[in-house]
């Protein structure tokens, strides 16, 4: 089969299904259902050859059978099987028995493993996760510097340093600690914000929570944007595609071939 | 009894959505023909990400843990490509597995054939499955295998074989890029390519290596929060991250060769024009709302 | 027994657990593992009924015990590969120490194996339909019938990958119908299809935004204008154009001016303002993730009978 006819053929079909997706955007339409089913056949599919060629194959069933070396290569080694590993197919089958009426409880086995399991990692995983960020949030709010320094010890304004001024390590300026002062009450009215577990009284703590909400829009501006720009990629991503890999690149030249 | 005519801002409130998306189609469209050059000033995250990347030795391999497939590619197609071309080029071993997507192994390896395609191209040595690198496979359960590498990276990669130059499955710690590794800290670095939340798991659980990430737009706000802490030791997020990469490699004369402007240079002159859409279509709702108050009041 | 949990390497020491790969004693002890594993399910169904929240509550109690546990327990210093236990405290960190992997692979498998009950579902919902033919059961003909080729085709084509012929396989010139056919699906299909789907949220989100992004109070005006501040950032022509205006000014970069710069104002605003809103928010997920898992562990969450 030539490669390059093959590709104008996968191509085309490629554009078909995309524009067929985007038919939605009129109306839903049989057209879109078509595609869209297709779709989550074909996902299924490989999500099941890729669980075997992927997974399992390497991590049970090589473990289990155990290998020898290929009669004619001589390539592979030795390695015996473990039969013990058949135990866990029907651990793993018992997660199936969700579809049955009367003994679905039966399913909680593996699933309930994996929950312990997932749920057991937690106290470890939590402080290597917020550890770090705990301690980076203790942030100096008062300045301890109003000068630059050179290595003789003479000093010189923040409006007028000249080229030999160096920053001493540890020096904290005035616009630092503001900053990290607006670190730190941000950080702490945010937290405040999720207070739920008692009606909160206090003036100070309810003003803390309400410019809370406030500054967690921040973030929340920061993230719609970011998002903004990921999906709109996307969107340029498959518009490439059609218009300069496909009508561009393939299907002008062989309509000039 | 007739309705009342509709003001104008009422009118600016309710385009029609056809025409709003008809509008976005072609405004994300026409602008792909033009090669523009966009002037760009990469953020600090990048720039440590592309110093990482660029001071690796090549004494020692790199871990890579790949979760993005063609949902991303437009960011994350781009991201992983020039990630390639730096390592290809610094001659770099590295081992790719993935704990998100069964999908994610097939697609590195088709996106590794790209890069190594341009090298052919351009006279150099393209890379070797099996003696330049190894794909590992997946992993369906992120959380047990982060915590695996962590603890005995050889136990936890000691089943996955990959194919040897002869073509047999082979357990990957046969491979010249493994040979040497017995634990996560023998590598220089660990780099995720990532367009999910996998990256919390690998920050949760992935001790005692550089860890570095490339995340698609939407991970970037929560991922940054671990750059700041010291937690990563570089980030590129998104388009704006990955044109970053490509300017960096632009100016940078170790890099002369390579394809550095590729997808980022070819995307980034239409995101301006589709955020520039966004922008002008909150505006227009906005004042549309302005006027229809102060035609009510 | 300690031994057999924490080995992960084959040696000649363990011939009851072991067979020749395709010997007899390895499939008989395949074969009496599968009737034991059977058996247990056998006794599990005749289990009364009080006591199967007991036994599920078991098996999640052990299963995250470990991980608890291998937190807790000292962990070895420096081990070599010789090196043997000294007490029995020892003897527990280095049997914890090799069992982390076993268990990891063990939560790998059976995670494998859960993730084809997704998928299970998915067949039997589609399959009804076709069977009773109920309204557009053509639809779901398509998905079971494009599942299916994509099982066959996928696998047929991983198994000619396989073996001596495989490198050849990377040359497209080589190629069989096989390999053609799973590129199409995979390539031309799944993969597009893919990228199309999420790229169709791009239109939504702008339609949204433009109905839905009204500045009606402080907090929309907030994010309404971090958002700005942080698109018009993204766009490199705005931040240079910004950035030349500001250089028109005063063009030191130790002016005052300066600190004015759209570049600055972005990371200032993501330095001092959204990194501690979004940590907050980190951080009261993280509160809630512990308790959970907490409350998972010690099978204190009531869930249906």
């Amino acid at each position: 089969m030539n490669w390059e006819h093959y590709l104008d053929w996968r191509l085309t079909c490629s554009v078909i299904a995309t524009v067929g997706l985007y038919s939605v955007l009129y109306k839903e339409n049989k057209f879109y259902r078509f595609f869209e089913h297709l779709f989550l056949g074909l996902a299924a599919g490989w999500t099941m050859v890729t669980l075997w060629t992927e997974t399992l194959y390497d991590l049970w069933w090589s473990k289990m059978m155990g290998s020898h070396p290929d009669a004619v290569t001589h390539q592979g080694s030795t390695l015996p099987g473990y039969w013990a590993y058949m135990f866990l197919l029907p651990m793993g089958l018992m997660g199936y028995f969700v579809y049955s009426k009367k003994h679905n409880w039966i399913s909680r086995i593996p699933i309930g493993m994996i929950l312990g399991f997932w749920s057991g990692q937690q106290v470890q995983v939590w402080w290597n996760r917020y550890g770090p960020q705990i301690s980076d949030s203790m942030k100096p709010v008062f300045p301890n510097t109003f000068s630059y320094a050179d290595a003789a010890g003479s000093h010189f304004s923040l409006l007028t340093p000249p080229a030999t001024a160096t920053v001493q390590p540890g020096a904290v300026f005035t616009a630092t600690a503001i900053s990290n002062l607006i670190f730190v009450l941000t950080f702490i009215c945010a937290l405040s914000y999720f207070l739920f577990s008692f009606d909160v009284k206090n003036k100070i703590i309810a003003t803390m929570s309400t410019s809370g909400r406030w500054l967690l829009m921040v973030g929340f501006g920061a993230i719609f944007g970011s998002t903004v720009m990921m999906r709109f990629t996307l969107l340029i991503d498959r518009m490439y595609f059609i218009w300069i890999e496909w009508l561009q690149d393939r299907m002008l030249p062989l309509l000039h071939r | 009894m007739s309705q009342a005519p509709r003001s104008l801002g009422d009118k600016l409130q309710s385009l029609p959505k056809p025409a709003l998306y008809i509008v976005l189609i072609i405004l994300t469209s026409i602008p792909l023909f033009a090669k523009v050059s966009i002037p760009n000033r990469p953020a600090k995250a990048s720039i440590d990400f592309y110093n990482l990347v660029k001071n690796l030795s090549a004494d020692k391999p790199i871990l890579i843990q790949t979760d993005w497939t063609t949902s991303t590619r437009g960011e994350s197609a781009g991201e992983f490509k020039s990630l390639m071309r730096m390592l290809m080029h610094k001659h770099v071993k590295f081992c790719i597995y993935s704990a998100g997507d069964p999908q994610a192994p097939q697609v590195a390896r088709d996106y590794i054939d790209i890069v190594n395609q341009e090298r052919k191209d351009h006279g150099d040595t393209p890379y070797v499955g099996w003696s330049d690198y190894v794909v590992a496979g997946y992993f369906p359960s992120a959380e047990a295998i982060s915590n695996s590498i962590t603890n005995n990276f050889r136990t936890a990669f000691q089943d996955k074989k990959d194919k040897n130059l002869q073509g047999t499955p082979t357990p990957i710690f046969e491979s010249p890029v493994l040979s040497n590794v017995n634990k996560v800290s023998d590598f220089s670095a660990m780099l995720i390519v990532t367009g999910s939340n996998t990256s919390n798991v690998a920050i949760e659980r992935i001790k005692h290596v550089p860890l570095a990430m490339m995340v698609t737009g939407v991970m970037g706000p929560e991922t940054q929060v671990y750059y700041d802490s010291g937690q990563l030791k570089g980030l590129v997020t998104g388009l704006k991250g990955l044109y970053d990469m490509e300017t960096q490699m632009v100016k940078d004369p170790d890099f002369s060769k390579e394809k550095s402007l590729d997808q980022g240079a070819a995307y980034y002159p239409t995101l301006h024009i589709a955020l520039v859409l966004m922008i002008l279509a909150v505006i227009i709702g906005n004042v549309g709302m302005f006027i229809s108050k102060r035609r009510a009041a | 027994m300690m031994d057999l949990l924490a080995q992960a390497a084959p040696t000649d020491n363990s011939p009851f657990w072991s067979g020749a790969n395709g010997s007899n004693a390895l499939w008989i002890g395949i074969l009496v593992a599968f009737l034991l594993g059977v058996g247990l399910i056998f006794l599990l169904i005749q289990a009364p009924v009080r006591a199967r929240r007991t036994i599920v509550a078991f098996f999640t109690f052990i299963s995250g015990g470990f991980y608890v546990l291998y937190y807790f327990w000292p962990q070895t210093i420096d081990r070599q590969k010789m090196d043997l236990p000294r007490t029995p405290l020892e003897g527990v960190s280095f049997w914890l120490e090799d069992a982390m992997p076993v268990v990891s692979q063990l939560t790998n498998i059976l995670a494998g194996f859960l993730l084809g009950l997704g998928i299970y579902s998915l067949w039997r919902v589609h399959g009804r339909k076709v069977i009773k033919m109920q309204k557009d059961w053509i639809f779901s003909f398509v998905l079971l019938a494009s599942s299916i080729l994509m099982v066959v085709v996928g696998y047929m084509d991983w198994a000619t990958k396989q073996g001596p012929d495989g490198p050849k396989l990377s040359e497209h010139a080589n190629w069989h119908t096989i390999n053609y056919a799973r590129d199409f699906l995979f390539e031309g299909f799944l993969q597009q299809m893919d990228a199309a789907m999420f790229s169709i949220i791009a239109f939504f989100i702008l339609s949204a935004a433009y109905r839905a992004f009204r500045i009606r109070s402080v907090e929309a005006t907030v994010l309404l204008a971090t958002a700005l501040i942080v698109m018009l950032s993204l766009m490199g022509a705005v931040t240079n154009a910004w950035q030349g205006a500001i250089n028109h000014i005063n063009p030191s970069p130790d002016a005052f001016v300066q600190n004015f710069s759209l570049d600055t104002i972005r990371s200032w605003l993501t330095n001092s303002v959204q990194t501690p809103s979004i940590r907050g928010i980190d951080f009261g997920i993280g509160i809630g993730s512990l308790a959970m898992g907490l409350r998972l562990w010690l099978s204190l969450e009531r869930t249906g009978s």
